[in-house]
């Protein structure tokens, strides 16, 4: 006992101590901190003259105008939109056929699509772009096929079209996801009202089906469309060799390949990069609210009747099955065939060239394994740590009388408009200005924090919903027996949560073994994660190599996945 | 710069040796040439951390260095960081601005980041006992050593390069492209100059020696070229029959490649006839290191005979004179000089009048290796 400690018995005088409010503003403050953290010293640096760390930097504007006079700018702009737009309009058309041909037709072998084309999702860019080299770039296994056979060099990936085609296909799973949830709830009233004047289904689909999925449209087309700005591995692997630069590759060779970069212009160009982002996330804002909701859920009474395509069925299932094939099993096939062999060419017959060594490499070296190690650990601990501290901002975002609940809300749904690239460079600036946290950053607890941070819309994304649905009853009568906020949300909501929780933790498991680019910037010796390494293979040429280390990433997400689904019943992306 | 022996008992000796681990290296073990008091450097590197290493090596060329400075000091936990040349100093200058903790050793081959670093007055004052032993031409500015010499070179797909095709040199290469048109079309590679300060000082050294001749060169070369950040994404292209013939790659980076029978039957090689440059690389201690000691031991061992000559089986050119070719699994720099002539040797020499100007050079060059 300590003496002098306060008499606890005292009148209700105005101010108590109250739990809950001590709680809710922890979380607050914490998810504050999280955001604010690269952000505040990327927006800093880009208004002065040098880095922040130079005690003689000075206010200045003057790295506005230096990006926009710096030559080639004009032409990077135009790259990067020209290829965003382009893997936009390729990913949505595919994404919205298929959801539409899976979701509401009697198209055969639905259930087997369905799983394969989420598959892409739990993969990171990397490994995609990595596979489509290796399949489909210039000296690739199927592009050498076919030009044996035709005799010309059939397509050219090196180039901004074959750029945004490769990450359109890869991105086509998002706008898929999006879509086959709307389609599937898709209110079947409406149509039947359609069909009870006479359309015919393909009217009933052009004016009823499309027009209640356009949210979902929406959502998906500018989700894709970030995420194609800020996409640094296909322009990395298919654009260095011709210098056709996009914004990311632009900052990435600012930053690494100088050997004293300018920290000024590169936040200059963060800050314009962040002002977009965050600009086509309110527009978004902006449509989906206009657009009111269009989903309705009813009752399983009447489930949506499918619409039958006759023998055309058959043309949509070989359309799918090519996009299946060729997108999605062609490249991850050949990525782990090329881990097995010295190299892979339809010049030399396979069976001379098999061998262990890409594995034998990672084995020998002890950096190598630990980045295995790493990504588990950082993939294990952080989801946990990520899981927790997103359960604590739903609950009291939605179910707790703090005062500033709903900005905490736009708070953890902020960093889905920061780019993985910036909130690298933000910590990375961040561990300059705050020296204190500098024991942070050759650990990889450093990388666990970025990632949090960077995937609280997500799993924010996957609690909120499930809170909603919990009745607010169940509160009101813990709290009628004389629980306080924080004894109800422990017993009482956060148990019935747990199903949410379960798919919280996997998503966020997935994405932190998929993230790379935000550790770019902050890995150190120690912290190494397996996106990190497989870089460095790619950048020198150890492509052998760089298969084995995606074929591993591929195995551990493959493990992962299986057991949470279909072991744990844990429900991943719908 | 050496120091002066001081002729005090060292105290090292009077410590005693029976500590079991720890007196690895004796006095004895030490050349004759080393000061008395090197022992206070060796014991000092008892109280340090680990000894952490910048480099831009891969951790096959570490190998049998630190295995060798491990069996005289296994006391040191060496760990070495890969990184980009320019990284090397990337890193140090956001770590020292931020004070957190860097790098003991740099090792890097970038004449401008270099030429910074040593101007910003930010490399350990260290005088090594090695450095009398050592080719003057290596020792570019004090507490600046040099840790190897390494060639740039021709490689081709014997494959899809008959024999009258395949060069001998940049003259060679620009003759068989114009006796062959189309034949060549983005199947020549290269370093990307405008990116890296790697390409660009193999370039300046070049442009230093053949003047205007060595940008005609490049402007019907450029054209024709594919450009990568680094040798080893070049090489497993040309491998894979994507590009043809590269040059000014990397010899230390392609020889290793060989010892696998398939690259040896598909990869051959020349030096460059018209000048082959041999990049300098180099390393200092900076001052911010935590275990400068341990830096020390390490930067005499790299420049000693055992040291370079480990560095020599790991796949780098050591120029330490006595280090034999045989020893070492590729070249070292007597026996390249030796096979091409000194004349053909262009040394990559951080003289500062190479980068005096390299904006006006970086838009020369993309003027010329613009794509087509």
């Amino acid at each position: 006992m300590a003496t002098g400690a306060l008499p606890t018995a005292r009148p209700a005088s105005g101010f108590r101590f109250d739990r809950g409010l001590a709680i809710q503003s922890l979380v607050a403050l914490i998810t504050l901190g999280l955001v604010v953290l690269p952000l505040l010293p990327v927006l800093y640096q880009a208004f002065l003259d040098r880095p922040l760390y130079d005690a003689e930097a000075a206010f200045s504007i003057g790295n506005f105008a230096r990006l926009a006079s710096t030559p080639r700018f004009g032409g990077i702009m135009l790259n990067t939109a020209y290829f965003a737009v382009l893997a936009t309009v390729v990913a949505q058309v595919l994404g919205v056929i298929s959801a539409i041909l899976i979701g509401r037709t009697d198209l055969p072998g639905r259930a087997f699509f369905g799983e394969m084309l989420l598959w892409p999702l739990f993969l990171s860019h990397l490994v995609l772009a990595f596979g489509w080299f290796t399949m489909y770039g210039p000296s690739g296994y199927v592009t050498l096929f076919v030009k044996g056979l035709v005799g010309v060099e059939p397509w050219n990936l090196y180039t901004v079209t074959g750029m945004g085609v490769v990450a359109g296909i890869a991105q086509a799973p998002l706008a898929y996801l999006y879509c086959i949830v709307s389609a599937r709830t898709a209110d079947p009233s409406l149509e039947d009202a359609a069909r009870s004047v006479g359309a015919n289904p393909w009217r009933i689909l052009v004016s009823v089906t499309l027009p209640l999925m356009r949210p979902a449209i929406i959502y998906g087309t500018i989700m894709n469309f970030v995420i194609a700005i800020e996409m640094l591995s296909i322009p990395l692997v298919f654009g260095g060799p011709v210098q056709i630069e996009l914004f990311t590759t632009y900052l990435y060779h600012e930053v690494f390949g100088q050997s004293t970069p300018d920290y000024s212009l590169v936040a200059a160009a963060s800050f314009v990069m962040l002002a977009l982002v965050i600009g086509l996330m309110a527009l978004q804002g902006r449509l989906m609210r206009d657009s009111g909701r269009f989903v309705t859920v009813g009752g399983k009474a009447s489930r949506p009747r499918r619409f039958a395509l006759g023998p055309w069925k058959w043309v949509a299932f070989a359309g799918l099955m090519i996009y299946v094939v060729f997108g999605i099993v062609v490249i991850l096939g050949g990525l782990i065939l090329r881990s097995f062999t010295v190299l892979l060419s339809p010049l030399m017959p396979i069976w001379n060239l098999f061998t262990l060594a890409n594995y034998e490499v990672i084995a020998a070296y002890p950096v190598y394994a630990r980045s295995i190690w790493n990504t588990i650990a950082i993939a294990g601990i952080g989801s946990l740590v990520g899981t927790v501290l997103i359960a604590m901002i739903a609950i009291v975002a939605n179910r707790s009388a703090f005062p500033w609940r709903r900005q905490l809300e736009y708070l953890a749904v902020l960093p889905r408009a920061i780019p993985g690239f910036i909130a690298g460079i933000g910590i990375f600036y961040a561990m300059g200005l705050f020296p204190p946290l500098g024991w942070l950053r050759n650990t990889i607890w450093l990388l666990m924090i970025a990632y949090i941070m960077r995937y609280l819309p997500t799993g924010f994304g996957a609690i909120s919903p499930a809170l909603a649905q919990l009745g607010a009853d169940l509160d009101r009568s813990a709290r009628t027996v004389g629980a306080d906020w924080w004894r109800t949300s422990r017993s009482i909501v956060l148990p019935l949560l747990s199903p949410a929780l379960f798919s919280c933790f996997a998503l966020l498991f997935i994405h932190f073994l998929k993230e790379y680019v935000t550790a770019v910037f902050l890995f150190a010796p120690g912290s190494e994660v397996i996106g990190t390494t497989m870089l460095q293979f790619w950048i020198n040429g150890d492509n052998g190599p760089v298969s084995a280390l995606a074929s591993i990433q591929i195995l551990i997400t493959v493990v992962f996945v299986y057991t949470a689904r279909k072991l744990l019943g844990v429900k991943i992306y719908g | 710069m050496t120091r002066r022996l001081r002729l005090a008992i060292p105290a090292a000796l009077t410590v005693p040796l029976a500590m079991g681990i720890g007196s690895a290296v004796s006095a004895q073990e030490l050349p004759s040439y080393y000061p008395e008091t090197y022992g206070d450097i060796v014991e000092a590197s008892k109280n340090e951390g680990g000894l952490l290493i910048y480099s831009n090596m891969a951790q096959y060329n570490w190998q049998p260095v630190i295995e060798g400075f491990n069996a005289l000091y296994p006391w040191i936990e060496v760990s070495t960081l890969d990184l980009d040349s320019d990284e090397v100093f990337t890193r140090y200058y956001a770590e020292t601005s931020s004070g957190a903790e860097t790098t003991d050793l740099m090792i890097s081959a970038t004449m401008d980041g270099w030429l910074n670093f040593m101007n910003g007055g930010h490399a350990l004052d260290y005088g090594s006992p090695e450095a009398d032993q050592l080719p003057d031409w290596s020792k570019l500015q004090p507490n600046l050593y040099t840790v190897s010499t390494d060639p740039m070179i021709m490689v081709y797909n014997k494959l899809t390069v008959p024999e009258e095709m395949q060069p001998k040199g940049i003259g060679d290469l620009v003759r068989i492209v114009n006796e062959n048109p189309g034949v060549f079309d983005t199947k020549l590679t290269t370093y990307n100059s405008a990116q890296t300060s790697f390409g660009q000082a193999i370039d300046l050294v070049y442009l230093r020696e053949h003047g205007d001749a060595a940008w005609d060169q490049l402007d019907t070369l450029g054209p024709l070229s594919r450009t990568e950040v680094s040798s080893g994404p070049m090489l497993a292209k040309i491998a894979s029959g994507e590009y043809s013939v590269g040059y000014f790659i990397s010899g230390i980076v392609f020889f290793p490649k060989l010892n696998d029978p398939t690259n040896a039957q598909i990869m051959g090689w020349n030096f460059i006839d018209d000048g082959t440059p041999l990049f300098m690389r180099e390393m200092a201690i900076p001052k911010e290191a935590g275990s400068p000691n341990a830096a020390k031991l390490m930067l005499d061992y790299i420049l000693s005979h055992a040291g370079q000559t480990a560095f020599g089986v790991g796949g780098l050119t050591p120029y330490r004179e006595g280090v034999k070719k045989e020893d070492v699994a590729f070249y070292t720099y007597d026996s390249i000089k030796e096979e091409i002539g000194e004349d053909n040797i262009l040394l990559i020499d951080y003289d500062p009048a190479l980068v005096a100007d390299l904006d006006s050079f970086v838009e020369r060059w993309r003027e010329a290796y613009q794509q087509k």
